[in-house]
């Protein structure tokens, strides 16, 4: 009995070492699709969230298409209801796992391999990336840069605009995991 | 004769100036929402809204996506321009509010962003206090 007691105590405190989930809500996503000499076409998002799970490196991210934040009013109307149509399609989510993820090597700042599938505009698709991370003081810093089409996505840039806004957007994610 | 094509000129000027001008602001500025001054779609409770979104996300996105929205609840967790209701509501105020405490019951006002079901939160932005 007491032997079973113990195995049970320690399958539980293995669990909660080992087990870790690193999670933040106010993760960062930055994009851009601006063209040279026109105005920037650039938003921010500071309330993304995420989950990390450092047992096997299983990622997962959202973000809120309505929480998108443009300099110009207009531009975040338009991105909104024209090309995101975020009424319809109001989140953004990855869902993926970091290959050769190792939690014991998180302490200096190294590239890992990132697979899963990135939702945008209703739209799924596998995508394969790099991703950094880091472990400072407790703290999960994670950092990516990703470029994707937008007609990858169905999303449909009318001609009139096509010369104002690149076909190739550049995505900026960074993210500071917290245990919660 | 002169005087009269000098004003009629200055008068053309000053009319494109004011055009361009408004047109300048519109597109730079216009279109902004000002919650404090719209009219409130829903009042509710905290754990009204949220078992909506738990109910029917597809529903209940459809009525309150966008939406002025007054909530109900108890503040759970609040750091600078983050204010939780609830543990389950999300409020991002323009202006960090001074005057609310943590376990205080307040009435927020903000614009429905969307319900996040990785965290089982509903987000809201332009937020600021309607009543406490």
């Amino acid at each position: 009995m007491k032997r079973l007691t113990f195995l049970i105590v320690f399958i539980f405190l293995g669990n909660m070492l080992f087990a870790q989930k690193m999670m933040t809500r106010t993760g960062q996503i930055k994009f851009e699709a601006s063209v040279p000499s026109f105005d920037p076409v650039a938003a921010v998002n500071n309330s993304v969230s995420a989950i990390l799970d450092e047992s096997n490196g299983e990622i997962a991210v959202l973000a809120l298409v309505k929480a998108f934040k443009f300099k110009i009013p207009l531009m975040e109307e338009h991105f909104n209801e024209n090309y995101m149509e975020s009424s319809q399609y109001p989140k953004a989510t990855f869902k993926g796992r970091i290959t050769n993820f190792d939690a014991s090597k998180l302490s200096s700042s190294q590239k890992y391999d990132l697979e899963g599938d990135l939702t945008i505009h209703g739209v799924t698709k596998k995508i394969k990336t790099k991703i950094s991370l880091i472990s400072k003081e407790g703290k999960v810093y994670v950092s990516n840069n990703l470029i994707v089409k937008a007609q990858d996505f169905n999303i449909k840039i009318p001609s009139v605009v096509k010369s104002k806004v690149a076909e190739d957007v550049s995505i900026n994610l960074d993210l500071i995991l917290d245990e919660k | 004769m002169n005087k009269k094509i000098i004003l009629i000129i200055l008068i053309i000027v000053v009319a494109i100036g004011v055009i361009a001008f408004g047109s300048y602001n519109y597109i730079m500025h216009g279109g902004a929402r000002n919650l404090t001054t719209e009219k409130t779609n829903f009042t509710v409770s905290s754990a009204f809204i949220t078992s909506e979104f738990l109910g029917d996300i597809e529903a209940a996105n459809k009525k309150y996506l966008e939406k002025a929205v007054a909530i109900k609840g108890k503040i759970t967790a609040l750091k600078g321009k983050e204010v939780i209701l609830d543990g389950t509501v999300i409020c991002s105020f323009n202006n960090q509010d001074l005057s609310i405490k943590k376990d205080q019951i307040v009435t927020v006002k903000g614009r429905v962003v969307g319900y996040d079901d990785l965290m089982g939160e509903l987000k809201l932005d332009q937020c600021f206090i309607i009543k406490n």
